[in-house]
């Protein structure tokens, strides 16, 4: 069974929105396993111990992390440091890693929202309702990788992946190995130097016909998973 | 855990949230999760591959000719041997009775459409563009309890639930105990005489503030399932 951990808004999950059904059903294709979507807050080691989950996928989110609580994450942080599951986060989950393996979170206030950068003067705003007066890294980009791992196999120095952020992770992580990059972004992929726990910057989920590099990619990771052969 | 196994059309399925907000009222009753699998996906390998606490078959929006039975094969094996708690609701307890009342389903080349009745000449129509001419039950309808059971507990001779069919069970189905029925619909809820395999032609699942009955019948279904105390 593959979880994916839905980062939306508390309330917003599977009540008002779609709870990622599209992505459920796009995982379960591709593997021919069941997908079980759990909002974050619902996610403790309790929770996963009683399920027989073979990796986690954490979404990403359009909300600024100062407006998410910090208490709400306490569960699924214990559960992501503690486990040896297979994790990966995009996006706003990958940041997620960040936050949880770059701080004591019971000693954390507020999140830092860690905006890639200011847009210059005049300089176009490419989803001006997203985040406005700072930079979004939107469309598909090539990401240039910097470290050999199996998540890569088949890839031949970079890949052609899709993008949507405005934030970042500044510091890569104790224990994270930085895999990939790009002009816009430093880190647009990470793993744990021991456990295979992922994070890219990117969105490999969206891939679609045209570029399907993302396709592949989420392929490895659930080869790594034991998932696909 | 609670499998719900949507009867949407595989289109429908994979183009829609469907059931995400069942699956949220049932988490939020139960703290439990809840994975949807469309009916096509159910094998007893898959059942057999999952922690499952209880069972919930969807209603359906399609005709019944134009469901591929041999896409409920796999649905079918489970129900004819497991001991999992399991509701079905409208189209999922239709079936029920699809399963039971067959000699062997693999061998059923087509399901039926059965019609409660005809609309009266000049009977008001409550929804007119499914099923043309045919009686629909709609609304909340109170229900006349025929037999005790734990799935009554609670009710003190009948409740007050939503319909929302045109079809029915017409034959109570061999092994099966006739629970309640009503003026409209004579076989309204059946249930299995040696495994919790309930059926009811409404929807207990629909409940809502001002009518919720149905909330303390699927309380009292979990609670058989041992979900809650």
């Amino acid at each position: 069974m593959i979880l994916i951990a839905s980062m939306e808004r508390i309330g917003e999950t599977y009540e008002t929105s779609s709870g990622h059904h599209a992505l459920k059903c796009k995982f379960e294709d591709m593997t021919g396993c069941p997908v079980l979507v759990q909002h974050y807050s619902q996610i403790t080691a309790k929770l996963v111990d009683t399920l027989p989950v073979d990796a986690i996928f954490i979404t990403g989110t359009s909300v600024p992390w100062s407006e998410v609580g910090v208490k709400d994450l306490y569960g699924f942080c214990d559960f992501v440091r503690d486990t040896e599951l297979p994790i990966h986060g995009a996006c706003g989950g990958h940041q997620l890693l960040g936050i949880f393996f770059n701080n004591d979170l019971r000693t954390v206030d507020k999140l830092d929202n860690n905006w890639m950068r200011k847009l210059h003067p005049n300089e176009p705003d490419s989803m001006p309702d997203y985040h406005p007066g700072w930079f979004t890294e939107s469309g598909v980009w090539p990401v240039q990788i910097i470290a050999a791992d199996p998540i890569f196999d088949s890839f031949d120095g970079s890949l052609m992946v899709r993008e949507a952020h405005a934030g970042e992770i500044k510091t890569l992580p104790p224990d994270f190995v930085h895999l990939a990059r790009n002009d816009n972004c430093e880190i647009q992929a990470m793993r744990h130097k021991d456990r295979p726990i992922y994070g890219t910057q990117f969105h490999p989920e969206a891939w679609n016909d045209d570029y399907s590099d993302g396709k592949r990619f989420m392929e490895n990771f659930f080869r790594i998973a034991g998932l696909i052969q | 855990m609670i499998l719900i196994v949507s009867m949407s059309t595989p289109e429908e399925h994979d183009t829609s949230s469907t059931r995400g907000d069942l699956k949220r009222k049932f988490e939020k009753l139960t703290g439990t999760p809840a994975l949807v699998q469309h009916y096509a996906e159910i094998t007893p390998a898959l059942v057999d591959s999952l922690p499952l606490d209880a069972i919930f078959i969807t209603g359906s929006g399609c005709p019944w000719p134009d469901v591929d039975p041999r896409k409920l094969d796999g649905l079918y094996e489970v129900m004819a041997a497991t001991e999992i708690p399991t509701h079905g609701a409208c189209a999922g307890h239709q079936l029920l009775g699809f399963f039971f009342n067959a000699e062997d389903f693999h061998t059923v080349e087509k399901l039926e459409d059965e019609y409660v009745r005809k609309l009266a000449p000049n009977e008001a129509v409550s929804i007119s563009d499914k099923h043309p001419g045919q009686f629909a039950e709609q609304g909340v309808f109170e229900m006349e309890i025929l037999a005790e059971d734990p799935i009554f507990q609670g009710f003190d001779g009948s409740l007050l639930v939503s319909e929302s069919h045109f079809c029915e069970v017409k034959t109570l189905p061999p092994d099966f105990i006739h629970l309640a029925r009503n003026a409209n619909t004579e076989i309204q809820k059946i249930k299995h005489r040696d495994r919790p395999i309930y059926g009811t032609q409404f929807h207990p699942e629909a409940w809502t503030d001002k009518f919720d009955d149905g909330k303390r019948f699927m309380q009292n279904f979990f609670r058989i399932a041992g979900l809650i105390d």
